[in-house]
Parts: C-alpha cells; structure tokens; sequence
C-alpha cells in the first residue's frame, strides 16, 4: 500500500501544476476560431492559398496520425491514398463530367479500398521495419502505374483544367473566390477532427490504443487485431484520399511527382511528429508550424531545408511528444 | 464441487529450432481448481501458457477446452471463449490510464457488453484488488506490483473461466504478497479455475489443489502440495538446476 500512496502523491503535484491563462480550453478555442475563421477574411490570395495547402496537410497527417499516433503502425505509404484519390476525382471529372462533389466521396471510397489491399499484407507483420518499406513500395508502385499509364493520366505531362468544386449558388469556388475554397477545407477539417474524436473515444479507439501498447497483450484480452487493423487503414486513406480530392479541384492541376513523391510523405511525418503523434490537434498546429514556415523561408532557398532538419531533430530531442503536449499538458 | 474437466491437454510438443521446450505434456485442470505449475527457470512452464492462450502454435498435440478442440482458434478469440492470462514480463497499455487498460479487457473479453457496462466492470475489477484510487492515472507510473496486479485485473475483467497467471507473486513486498494470495483464494471462490506459475514456493504450496512440476519441458511430477514438495526428483531438479546456475 505504501508504494501505491507513493505514486499517488506524486502524480497529485503533477496533475496541480499550475495553469497559465493560454492553458485555457476556453481561451484556446477563441484563438482558434480568430485564426481560422476570421483571420483568413482580411489576408490577400497568396495567404489564403498558403493556408489552404496548410489546412489540406492538416488533414492528411490527420488521417496518418489515426494509423501512426493512436495505433502505432508506422506506414510510410499514406501518400498513395492522397495521390489516388486526387487522380481518381480529377479522371472522373474530365472523363466523364462527374461533380467534383461526388469525386470528393468516390475518390476517398477508391484510396479507402486501396487501404484495405494494402492493410492484408501488413497484417501479417509486427516487425516495423518490414512495415515501412512494404508501405512505401506500394506508394512507388502506385505512382510508378500513374506515371505510365500515359494515355489516361498523360504522365509527368500531368492533367491540367481540372474543374473546380461546381458553385453552391452563388457560391463558387473558382480561383477567384479563394476565401470559399478556404473555408470548404476547414468544413472537412472540423468534420475529420469529429470524426477522429468520436472514433478515438469508443470502443473502436480503446482497441487501437491498446495495439498501439502491446499486440500481445492487446489480443490476449479479446482485441481482433485484424479487425482493428483493417478498419483504421480504411478510414485514414479514406480521408487522405478526400484531401487527395479537394486538392485536385483546388489547384486544378496534376502531375504524378506533385500529389504521389515521397517528400508529400515526409511532410506529413514531420508535421505530425511536431505537433505530437497520438494527440487530436497536434497535427493541426503541426500542419502550421511545417508548411507555413516553409514558406516563409522561402527568401533562404534551399538553406531552409537545413532549418527543417534542424527544427525536426530539436523537437525530437527536447520535445518528443510534440508540441501540443509541451504547451497544453492535458492534450490527448 | 464438481470435478468436471475444463481443460485437456494431450501429448503437447514444442520445439524453438533445436530446443524442444515442451515434451509430451500432459495435464487436466478441473473446473474450480487451483494447479499449481511449477519448475526450475527455462523448463517451458511460459510456452505451455502461450500455447494455451492461442499466442503461439505446437509442434503437435491436442488442446480441449470443455470438451472441444480450440487448435483453430486465435488467442482473441480463446479469451471470448474464457481463457485468460497474465504476462510474466508485464505489458501494461503504458500510455492508457489504469482503468482503460483494464476496460479492454472488460469490453473486448466478452461478447454483448456496451462499453458503458465494460467500464462499470472495470472499476469493480479494480475495486476488488484494491486499485481504485490509481484508475485514472497512466500504466506508466505504476510500482512493479501494481502493475502485475494491472495484469492481473485485465485478465479478470474479461470475465474468464480459466487464468492462467504466470508468476503474479514473484517481486512483490511481502505485504503484496499475502494481499495476493489472498485475493487468488477470492478468484477461486468466484468460481474460476486458476493455472499458476510461481518460483515463490511458500505461495504456490499455500493456494494450490494440486501441483505439477516442469523440468526440461517433460512433467517430472504431480500430486499434492505435500507430495510434490518432498519428492526426492522434484527436490533434485531444484538443486541441480541451482548447481548449474
Ligand atoms: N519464442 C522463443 N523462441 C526461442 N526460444 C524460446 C522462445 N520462447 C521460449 N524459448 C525457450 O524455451 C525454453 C522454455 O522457456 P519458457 O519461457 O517457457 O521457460 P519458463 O519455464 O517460463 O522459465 P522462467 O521460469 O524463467 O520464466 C527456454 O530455453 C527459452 O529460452
Ligand atoms: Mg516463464
């Protein structure tokens, strides 16, 4: 008894840690909504284009953070549900006039079969090692078939005059109505986070975390790692092929290196480790961090690259649970 | 008390490449019985616990659970039927709080329970081995005993008909210790049968029914307490297994 009074006090004075005034939720959901809704109506259109790609990674490592941060497997082929479900929204469209509306939901239902053929063989392994390359192959794969399937996809020449997301009324979302396009992705970001809360805070989630923890264990107290397995690749590619979607009509144009190269995967890890694997609004802050920075570092050329690398390896060192846990302690 | 068979095992054979770690075991567990499972270190005592919970497969041999075959069931699956166990090297869901970790097993153990149902199990689970007061801290701070009671509670949770504990009484404190046994001595009451794999003897002796005792993966004895502590084989596979040491 006297270990577990140990433990307990201990854990008391860490738990009473003083809380600053940013700490708040309160004061942390005004900052957000300031930034995200209101701010974005008062900054011009390279801005607003900055923090549309900003929210669109956000999503992304959104999606890879259910796979990664909450289950623990780490796949480094989550750019191929992005890449698929842009190619297969922006084919649909041009091929066959489909609404970028329902490209939207097919392309993330295509990426999210796409997850479950490649989930089969990563079934089998627990070894992560095998498990990144065996992902990554398969995103080499895929882009090797876009790539080369030239008559339909015309290859590295890419596919251009995507049609934008069709008007809502009066609303449209052409280049020249940016602030509307901004606020569709935040649509899907708020959604996704819900999505994520609900599926982080039920049984499907308490499995997820739990093979995150121990697979042994995990499968000895009744947890169907396949089940388990199969569902989260599923849902994270299905998201990341929505993002996939939104990006094509967004930008309009396609090519196999813009939405299917390796640096789109090494975006999303680092965005994701910054911010926090296995938090909710850790990829988000990540996703602000990383690709807003990048940006405006731009005047440093290739020098900035070099901050990354340095940014990423402090992180990691002084802050290995991100950055959301560093600043907000009760961030889950 | 009835003296139904609730688990057979026949003519059980595992071999790691060269080493065959379990040789032609045989054993029964009666249903509401404690069986002591005991052996010098390396005897196969955990590969006949993780052949049982589905965690690996033998070389040959026959596993029935209540009468029927289980060979084709995954260890998830053998926990929904009611087989539980605890792990000798502990593996707590570290960053979960106690009473998640012990909702899993509350939730997933069994088939039809909400996972408002799961979570009320699982404080009671907690309750009865005197964790509560932790349930909202993280697995990551708990002593070495806690975490094997941690073990201990997950396993309950699933509402199991057979556990199987592997050395839940080794490293604990003395105080620990008794609170174990008695609580061990609480889960026989609930009508669970209990395999238990312990090196400290003084506990084993005091809550089993009956004993078996592992050596180089062959069973070199059973019988009571009594019988199998002052039996001349069992005391020479201690001491020889000390020599070599
Ligand atoms: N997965 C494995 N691969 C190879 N060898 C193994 C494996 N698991 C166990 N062994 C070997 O099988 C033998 C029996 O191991 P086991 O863990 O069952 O012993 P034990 O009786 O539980 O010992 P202890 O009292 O030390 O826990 C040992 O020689 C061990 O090294
Ligand atoms: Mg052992």
């Amino acid at each position: 008894m006297e270990t577990v009074a140990k433990t307990n006090k201990g854990k008391r004075s860490f738990v009473a840690r003083k809380e600053y005034w940013y700490q708040s939720t309160k004061v942390l959901y005004s900052a957000s909504a300031i930034i995200l809704i209101i701010l974005p109506m008062f900054v011009g259109n390279y801005t607003l284009h900055i923090l549309t790609l900003t929210l669109i990674f956000a999503v992304l490592a959104l999606s890879w953070n259910l796979v990664a941060g909450y289950s623990g497997i780490f796949s480094f082929g989550h750019h191929a549900f992005f890449g698929i479900g842009a190619y297969v929204s922006a084919l649909l469209s041009i091929k066959y006039g489909l609404s970028p509306w329902f490209g939207l939901i097919i392309g993330g239902g295509i990426a999210a079969i796409s997850g479950i053929v490649i989930s089969l063989p990563v079934l089998g392994l627990r070894a992560a090692p095998y498990i990144a390359i065996l992902t990554l192959g398969f995103a080499e794969i895929v882009k090797l078939i876009v790539s080369n399937l030239v008559g339909l996809t015309r290859g590295e020449l890419g596919l251009s005059g995507i049609e934008p997301f069709t008007s809502i009324g009066s609303i449209s979302f052409n280049l020249a109505h940016r602030l509307n396009s901004y606020y569709l992705i935040l649509a899907v970001m708020c959604l996704v986070v819900f999505v994520i809360l609900k599926v982080i805070s039920g049984p499907r989630g308490l499995a997820l975390k739990s093979i995150r923890e121990s697979q042994d264990a995990a499968e000895s107290l009744g947890v169907n790692l396949r089940k388990s397995k199969l569902y989260v690749f599923m849902l994270s590619a299905f998201i990341a092929g929505v993002a996939g979607s939104f990006y094509a009509h967004y930008v309009q144009v396609l090519t196999p290196s813009s939405v299917l190269g390796v640096d789109i995967m090494m975006q999303i890890l680092v965005i994701t480790v910054i911010g926090g694997l296995g938090t909710i609004y850790g990829p988000i802050i990540g996703s602000f961090i990383v690709v807003m920075g990048l940006e405006y570092l731009r005047f440093l050329g290739d020098d900035r690259l070099m901050i990354y690398g340095v940014v990423l390896v402090l992180v990691i060192i002084f802050m290995p649970e991100g950055i959301i846990k560093k600043v907000f302690r009760k961030a889950k | 008390m009835t003296n139904k068979t609730i688990i057979q095992v026949e003519n059980l054979n595992k071999s790691f490449g060269g080493l065959q770690a379990l040789k032609n075991v045989n054993l029964d567990l009666k249903s509401n019985e404690i069986l002591g499972l005991i052996g010098p270190n390396g005897a196969g005592k955990t590969t006949l616990f993780n052949i049982i919970s589905g965690s690996i497969s033998p070389n040959s041999g026959l596993i029935m659970f209540k009468g029927s075959d289980i060979k084709n069931k995954r260890s998830d699956q053998r926990c929904k039927l009611g087989i539980a166990r605890t792990f000798q090297i502990t593996k707590p869901f570290q960053n979960m709080t106690i009473v998640e970790n012990v909702t899993v097993g509350a939730y997933f153990g069994k088939n039809n329970i909400s996972i408002s149902q799961a979570r009320k199990k699982a404080e009671e689970t907690l309750e009865l081995l005197g964790m509560k007061e932790l349930q909202s801290f993280e697995a990551n701070t708990l002593s070495i005993g806690n975490r094997k009671k941690l073990e201990l509670a997950r396993a309950l949770a699933t509402d199991p008909q057979i556990l199987l504990l592997d050395e839940v009484i080794g490293g604990l404190t003395p105080t620990e210790v008794n609170a174990m046994i008695e609580t061990i001595k609480e889960i026989k009451k609930m009508g669970i049968s209990v395999i238990m794999i312990e090196h400290v003897m003084k506990a084993v002796t005091s809550v089993s029914d009956r004993m078996i005792v592992l050596n180089y993966g062959e069973i070199i004895a059973r019988g009571t307490p009594q019988e199998v502590t002052e039996n001349p084989i069992v005391i020479e596979a201690y001491l020889g297994g000390a020599k070599n040491a």
